[in-house]
């Protein structure tokens, strides 16, 4: 078999043993790689029902169909496990070398069971496997970790993922970083911290051979070459912090807990400004040759000499969302969040939902008390110091750092139940996960794409945003059209994150980023890689066996169609400025969006799976389980 | 620390552009064996600090060390071009060379038993292959002297007319 | 003779490529968004091939007007003339991350 191993490993954390299991060549068809074959291993290997910190839910690792070859932008690979935040399916995607040693070592996938007794990195060495005690690299950051882990083992090919401080403390939106890269939302990291799981360590010496090499070398070279034109220079010349003012300008920004679209310090924290002022260099993931992290810096002031790849979500979340017009303490927040590993976004909107609700009086300062403030602070929104002081309670869940580590839904949940109040209502989350940095309120489609987002509301997973922003549709409003939009941006994006590919390359293979202009350049890749005949109806397919998977994942995990919704701000709290102001996606419109949505994908009005569907797509087991 | 003389040419990498995405041991290794592994690659990324990434290849010393160490007499370097080759019926992995290295350059195979070292691709038609892929251009097959022109002539557009401009 | 005023806001890319923040555009009221397109790229050049399609007659893909962030331009309507005061940002859209 080319492209693959055939081969899945199997770790036993408390039996501390591994097993092999061998997958057949059309398995590996039907669900390629990355978050189709990391749900899929979960669906396989979780005891339905369990909670997600227990001994029965599995750490999923699928490798990618072309990591380790010169594919451009090939080198990524899936996490997926039960998350802790929404009970339904954690799927997660990271980069660059972690992927490409598990490659060589000779597995396309690992499964994680059970707890460790003892706090433990786990070493693939090739085919052999080590459990070496984490007690010395506790405490350590998450590129630290790395580091340390590599000089322990005197070989700088080792390519570890880790969790940092915030996973070792149970943060509950902790995350796993490999090679500077984050496996982010959904709570990965505190899984490995309840596995006591501190960090994953790869070698692989093996070489990586394909099917028809002489097609794959031409077709890498040229898309290498295009993906250093002009359909790729807003990546490389900006990242994508070029978004802030693009949003600003659209009044999708979310400012200050989402309460606007619009930010009056939009152009001091726009990509623009971060470009000029704190860009150290832009780097690449391996096997990427476009390089979009752009690596930014604190120049002077208190914070001085804090770096890290600055994102457009991590951007928004801790800049116009905390009303913070000041790159350096957004610049410190994301370094803490990357460092300690935890999800950058998550933390700037339970940071945001804890300004509103200090705004609001519900908070006061005494409520942020911690040892280095012993009266507490002010958390009103635009104060950068504070929340850096909160950023750090939150990753050593110090006061109420404790509470706030769970996440906005707990968080608000809590509160509420305590105080009476209804705070709720202003924490930005459904399903239990936090939104992207595209304010529904003005995108029509995307917040149908956003409610049905089996991670919850995810820009990534759903991309349904394209068509709003495109004018393809009007933006705000609903119609008929709106089901068909969301179930083919949905399953466009599947395809990718499934092979996977990184998106940013889509444009490189045609000119054009739509189906007729990538998939034909995609089944080549696949076929010359693999010796498979792939067509293009079969990459249609990589994308709806993908959402298939992990619906069916979380119906047996207890969803049901009402799980489906959106914040309550989206739906009750229009924006009183900007071009985006007025709207809400109201409850008649959701539940018709959802309709059509569930009629798009064949599904039940229930939102639930025919079994002769799954049956047609190759998917008996899951046909027998959850088939209606 | 080896000299080098002005007319051997070699594989130099500026650290400036190089974003560290490995494609040149990827096809490096490709070129050599028909395999994608970077333990194969004569040319080798190495990163320090997440933004310190550059890309080492042999660099043609004058007068090789590693030539000198080979207690096999297994290595020779080709007067003309500087490039050094293994005679791969004498070495016999004791790794020496590797030791008098001062640049990395110098791999051992633990399958055959042999050192590998960059040959520029002697044998390839468009010459060395991890320069034709490289997507940034950060690689480039250059003799010491014209690196050093190169430093040069970057020299003072940025510091005479780069502050010209800016004032 | 009548003319109307439309300004161009340059935001991301061609803000950096152009070097300006915006372009104030006067036109005769039969001119076209096409004739922008074609005045914005003689002023600014580096912004072709990038932001602006090589034939100067429509914007490269996932580049697009946007009236005054609420309504797109789109191809369609590119014979069309703007209105009086109209503003047209232009925005070079992505996938976030």
């Amino acid at each position: 078999m080319y492209g693959y191993h055939g081969k899945i490993l199997h770790i036993d954390l408390k039996e501390q043993k591994h097993w092999v299991e061998e997958k057949p060549e059309d398995w590996y068809k039907m669900y390629i790689g990355g978050v189709a074959m990391a749900t899929r291993l979960c669906w396989e290997n979780i005891k339905p029902g369990c909670d997600a910190y227990s001994p029965d839910n599995p750490v999923c690792i699928a490798n990618g169909i072309f990591a380790g070859t010169p594919v451009p932008v090939g080198g990524k690979y899936g996490l997926a496990s039960k998350s802790p935040m929404t009970g339904f399916i954690g799927d997660s995607l990271s980069g660059s070398w972690f992927t490409i040693a598990l490659k060589r070592a000779g597995w396309d996938g690992v499964v994680i069971h059970n707890i460790s007794d003892n706090w433990v990195n786990i070493f693939i060495d090739d085919d052999r496997v080590e459990f070496r005690d984490a007690t010395s690299l506790l405490g350590k950051g998450t590129y630290e970790t790395e580091e340390a882990i590599r000089e322990q083992l005197h070989d700088d090919q080792v390519r570890s993922a880790t969790i940092g401080p915030s996973g070792e403390n149970m943060v509950r939106f902790a995350n796993v970083t490999n090679d500077g890269r984050q496996a982010g939302r959904t709570g990965h990291g505190s899984v490995w911290g309840s596995k006591k799981l501190k960090a994953v360590s790869v070698r692989g010496t093996h070489g990586i051979a394909v099917a028809d090499p002489d097609v794959l070398m031409k077709l890498s070279f040229d898309i290498t070459k295009e993906a250093q034109g002009p359909h790729t220079s807003k990546y490389r010349i900006l990242g994508t912090s070029t978004n802030v003012l693009n949003m600003n300008k659209l009044g999708l920004l979310p400012t200050r807990n989402y309460s606007e679209g619009v930010f009056e310090g939009a152009e001091m924290v726009s990509g623009e400004y971060l470009h000029e002022h704190h860009a150290v260099k832009t780097i690449a993931c391996a096997q990427c040759p476009i390089a979009c992290e752009q690596m930014s810096m604190v120049k002077s002031g208190p914070y001085e000499g804090a770096m890290t790849g600055i994102e457009y979500e991590c951007l928004f979340a801790n800049g116009p969302n905390l009303g913070i017009a000041d790159l350096n303490y957004v610049i410190k927040l994301i370094s803490i969040a990357d460092q300690s590993g935890m999800d950058a976004m998550t933390m700037g909107i339970t940071i945001s939902w804890a300004m509103e609700t200090y705004e609001k009086k519900i908070f006061t300062d005494k409520d942020f008390k911690c040892e280095s403030h012993p009266d507490g602070f002010a958390l009103n929104f635009g104060n950068g110091q504070s929340a850096v002081f909160l950023a750090e309670m939150i990753r050593d869940r110090e006061g109420i750092g404790a509470l706030l580590s769970e996440g906005t839904r707990i968080a608000s949940r809590t509160i509420d139940t305590e105080r009476g109040t209804e705070t709720w209502k202003w924490a930005m989350q459904s399903k239990g996960l936090e939104p992207a940095g595209y304010d529904a309120r003005g995108l029509k489609t995307f917040a149908l794409g956003s409610s049905v987002g089996t991670r919850g509301p995810c820009h990534n997973r759903s991309a349904a945003y394209d068509v709003d922003i495109q004018g393809v549709v009007d933006r705000f409003k609903v119609d008929e059209t709106r089901g068909e939009h969301a179930k083919d941006s949905e399953e466009y994006a599947a395809v990718y994150d499934s092979l996977p590919l990184c998106k940013f390359i889509r444009r490189c293979f045609t000119g054009k980023a739509d189906r007729a202009g990538a998939w034909p350049t995609i089944a080549q890749l696949i076929n010359a890689t693999t010796g498979w005949d792939f067509k293009y109806e079969d990459i249609d397919m990589i994308g709806i066996r993908a959402t298939t998977i992990k619906k069916a994942f979380n119906i047996r995990e207890g969803w049901k169609r009402s799980d489906d919704s959106l914040p309550w701000r989206w739906m009750h709290d229009p924006m009183t400025k900007g071009p985006s102001a007025g709207h809400v996606t109201t409850e008649e419109e959701l539940e018709y969006m959802k309709d059509l949505y569930y009629t798009a994908k064949g599904w039940t009005k229930d939102g639930l799976i025919p079994k002769q569907k799954l049956i047609d797509l190759g998917m008996d087991d899951v046909a027998e389980q959850i088939g209606i | 620390m080896p000299t080098s003389t002005s007319k051997y040419q070699y594989v130099d990498c500026d650290p400036d552009k190089c974003i560290g995405c490995q494609l040149c041991e990827y096809v490096c290794s490709y070129t050599k064996t028909g395999e994608y592994n970077s333990y194969r690659s004569r040319i080798r990324t190495v990163r320090v600090d997440e933004v310190l990434i550059t890309a080492i290849a042999c660099r043609t010393c004058e007068n090789a060390p590693c030539v000198r160490a080979c207690p096999q007499d297994a290595l020779s370097q080709d007067p003309n071009t500087g490039i050094i080759l293994v005679d791969a019926s004498k070495c016999d992995a004791c790794a020496w060379c590797v030791e008098a290295c001062d640049f990395g350059a110098i791999s051992m195979n633990p399958e055959t038993k042999l050192a590998e070292i960059c040959d520029q691709c002697e044998d390839q038609e468009d010459g060395p292959q991890c320069v034709k892929w490289c997507p940034k251009e950060a690689l480039t097959l250059t003799t010491p002297d014209q690196r050093a022109q190169k430093s040069r002539r970057e020299l003072i557009k940025e510091e005479i007319i780069g502050n010209k401009a800016a004032g | 003779m009548e003319t109307i005023q439309v300004k161009v806001e340059f935001s991301g890319l061609s803000r950096i490529l152009a070097k300006a923040n915006d372009m104030q555009l006067t036109l005769s009221p039969q001119q076209s968004y096409v004739d922008i397109i074609r005045m914005v790229a003689e002023k600014y050049p580096s912004l072709v091939g990038n932001v602006i399609d090589k034939s100067k007659n429509s914007l490269f893909p996932s580049n697009i007007f946007s009236r005054d962030g609420k309504t797109v331009v789109m191809p369609e309507e590119m014979n069309n003339s703007p209105q009086d005061g109209e503003v047209l940002i232009l925005l070079s859209l992505l996938a976030g991350g």
